[in-house]
């Protein structure tokens, strides 16, 4: 019986890259490492602090230590605010004024008996265009002091800039940018109360205020994609409320942190660039008996 | 009526200002008029102050006149509370006015004379230049009737109008961005995966505080914001305290990041800030390089974290499974 022996050197060794797809391929969090003596390998989150690993029978094992998938995935859930959804608001002024309509125009005012409601058109990623309960849109004037309008004068192409604003909502305050012929100013209102692009604040000198308080007449966000968890919830599943018996609503979620048991062929690793690995959490909710086990 | 209309002067903030530096004096030399805009003077001032005082003069009172007024209109919406100011009386007038926001600005000043008219009838009233005409309407004026006749008191007339334009521009100093870093001079010491402290905090300011700064960190990480007023103080902000006496300025917001080796042959990375200021909104940006980024060599006697030591191997029929411990992380090979 004859057989060749082959050598090979460290660069010939390929991390082995894993992969986890349950309802499209949510990705594992690693970091490719690689050493000035050209040895790579990718440390998967998964793997730190690992407690056990075997090699058996085609069978690759990996005994995790206590983890959230929150730690093992990476999160792809993105949540776009209003700017990049739309959405009506009511408007109001730190000190508690309101935004409403006056002819053509919009001030801000004391217990106003008609709000204005805005409307929030999205059109590019944070340029939105406002338009009021009537859909007619706002538009401020080419000249100064740059009142804004409610108009529905058609503008050429090279005068749209007067009806796209530059919304940033950040911590519950509302800011709206225009382009002017002077530069970008913000929509504020002076001693005359009337909405013009002409905010003025300097730190804590505020000349003519121009962060605004939303009231959200629709939703003000919406999130899509993968957020990964290992959460326990309690439904209401004793005589708490009629209504919550009724209802699928969440008592408690509490986070559970869990040993994972990592499983994958040793013949995929070899054949495939990609290596799918399964995932299972080492933990039950259910008592010897078959019912929940409190956490408290 | 002789008038006289003019500016005594015009002055501004030095075009080196910084807003940091807290010192809003304005240069006590007048700022000349070198040009014309629209057939008026223009003077060119800098933000946040640019300071103008008009003098209005009146001699030689037309003896009809009954008051005079005298009007000055700053053309500045941006503070609104003192754009157009009134004054009566024959005293000579200075008007004052500073301005803060970038822009044109246009100052119209006048003298006006007016004079009493006695009570009216309707039928006294000749549309001058066109006695055919007949005055039927009025409006903005309190009548009464008496008589059959309607009788307009206290009318007013306008006896004469002087009139002064200037225009002023004002124009804002803008911010300079800076960022730098806590990476080492020494190139050995830069290796993956690398943190690094990032630190805004020498963005200089001109004529207005900074309001926001934007953060690429150059490695495909989600562009960070961090705004004077978003009441974000934590992660992934680290305060520095850099300007202790203003806490809440976004350049006191450093970020350590840790940069990781990419799949490519990256191994330089380009972060960036954008320092937006106040009101205007303008802004500058500026990059630094984070790099080049070394790898470390792995060997069983370096630092204990990348010793590595093998725990199995498996051998099937496309070639061997290797999976080995580093530190206290496990990396798996394949030989093809």
């Amino acid at each position: 019986m004859s057989f060749s022996l082959s050598v090979n050197s460290l660069s010939a060794l390929q991390a082995v890259e894993l992969s986890y797809s349950y309802n499209s391929n949510e990705k594992l969090k690693f970091t490719p490492v690689v050493y000035s003596n050209r040895i790579a390998y990718n440390s998967y989150e998964a793997f730190h602090n690992i407690k056990d690993v075997a090699l058996s029978k085609k069978n690759a094992l990996f005994l995790t230590g206590t983890k959230c998938l929150t730690s093992v995935f990476e999160k792809t859930s993105t949540t776009s605010t209003i700017g990049k959804i739309s959405g009506t608001i009511f408007l109001s002024t730190l000190s508690g004024e309101d935004l409403q309509y006056n002819g053509d125009t919009l001030s801000v005012q004391l217990s106003s008996s008609i709000k204005a409601r805005i409307t929030i058109v999205p059109i590019d990623t944070d340029t939105v265009e406002l338009y009021t309960n009537n859909g007619i849109g706002l538009v401020v004037d080419s000249y100064y002091p740059y009142t804004v309008r409610a108009t529905n004068a058609v503008l050429s192409p090279d005068q749209q800039y007067r009806r796209q604003f530059k919304l940033e909502y950040i911590n519950g305050l509302m800011t709206f940018q225009t382009n002017t012929n002077e530069g970008p100013r913000y929509l504020s209102y002076g001693v005359d109360k009337v909405l013009r692009a002409v905010g003025l604040m300097l730190n804590e000198s505020i000349i003519n205020p121009y962060l605004f308080v939303p009231t959200f007449i629709t939703n003000s966000s919406l999130t899509i994609g993968f957020d990964p968890t290992s959460n326990e919830v309690k439904y209401y599943n004793d005589i708490e409320s009629f209504k919550n018996r009724m209802t699928l609503d969440i008592k408690e979620k509490n986070i559970a942190e869990t040993n994972l048991l990592i499983s994958c062929a040793t013949t995929d690793m070899t054949k495939k660039e990609k290596t799918n690995i399964n995932i299972a959490l080492l933990r039950t909710n259910y008592t010897s008996t078959g019912t929940y086990a409190p956490t408290h | 009526m002789n008038s006289t209309l003019d500016l005594i002067y015009v002055r501004s903030v030095p075009s080196t200002f910084s807003w940091d530096d807290g010192n809003f004096a304005v240069d006590t030399t007048s700022i000349p008029s070198t040009q014309t805009l629209n057939g008026k003077q223009l003077y060119v001032g800098y933000a946040p102050i640019t300071q103008i005082l008009a003098n209005s003069d009146v001699y030689n009172y037309n003896p009809g006149a009954s008051y005079l007024v005298r009007a000055t209109d700053f053309g500045d919406y941006y503070n609104s509370s003192t754009n157009v100011l009134n004054v009566s009386g024959s005293a000579g007038v200075k008007f004052r006015h500073a301005y803060a926001m970038p822009g044109l600005y246009s100052i119209n000043i006048s003298n006006a004379e007016y004079a009493y008219v006695d009570s009216l009838t309707w039928n006294e009233v000749t549309i001058e230049n066109n006695p055919a005409l007949v005055w039927t309407a009025y409006t903005g004026i309190s009548a009464t009737t008496l008589n059959g006749q309607t009788i307009v008191p206290n009318v007013t007339a306008l006896i004469t109008n002087d009139t002064a334009s200037f225009m002023i521009s004002v124009v804002e100093i803008m911010p300079t961005a800076y960022l730098s870093s806590s990476i080492s001079f020494n190139f050995d010491d830069i290796i993956f995966p690398l943190t690094v402290t990032l630190t805004p905090r020498y963005t200089q300011t001109g004529s207005f505080p900074i309001e926001k700064i934007v953060w690429d960190l150059g490695d495909g990480s989600p562009l960070i914001t961090k705004t004077r007023w978003d009441g974000n103080t934590g992660s992934p902000f680290i305060s520095s305290g850099a300007l202790s006496a203003d806490l809440l300025d976004p350049r006191n917001f450093d970020i350590i990041h840790t940069y990781n080796k990419p799949n490519n042959s990256v191994f330089s990375f380009y972060p960036s800030i954008t320092a937006y200021t106040y009101s205007t909104g303008s802004s500058d940006t500026c990059s630094i390089t984070v790099g080049p980024i070394q790898s470390h060599l792995m060997s069983p006697t370096t630092t204990s974290a990348d010793e590595f030591s093998l725990l199995q191997t498996e051998l099937n029929e496309d070639g061997v499974v290797i999976v080995g411990q580093i530190g206290t992380d496990v990396g798996i090979w394949k030989t093809q």
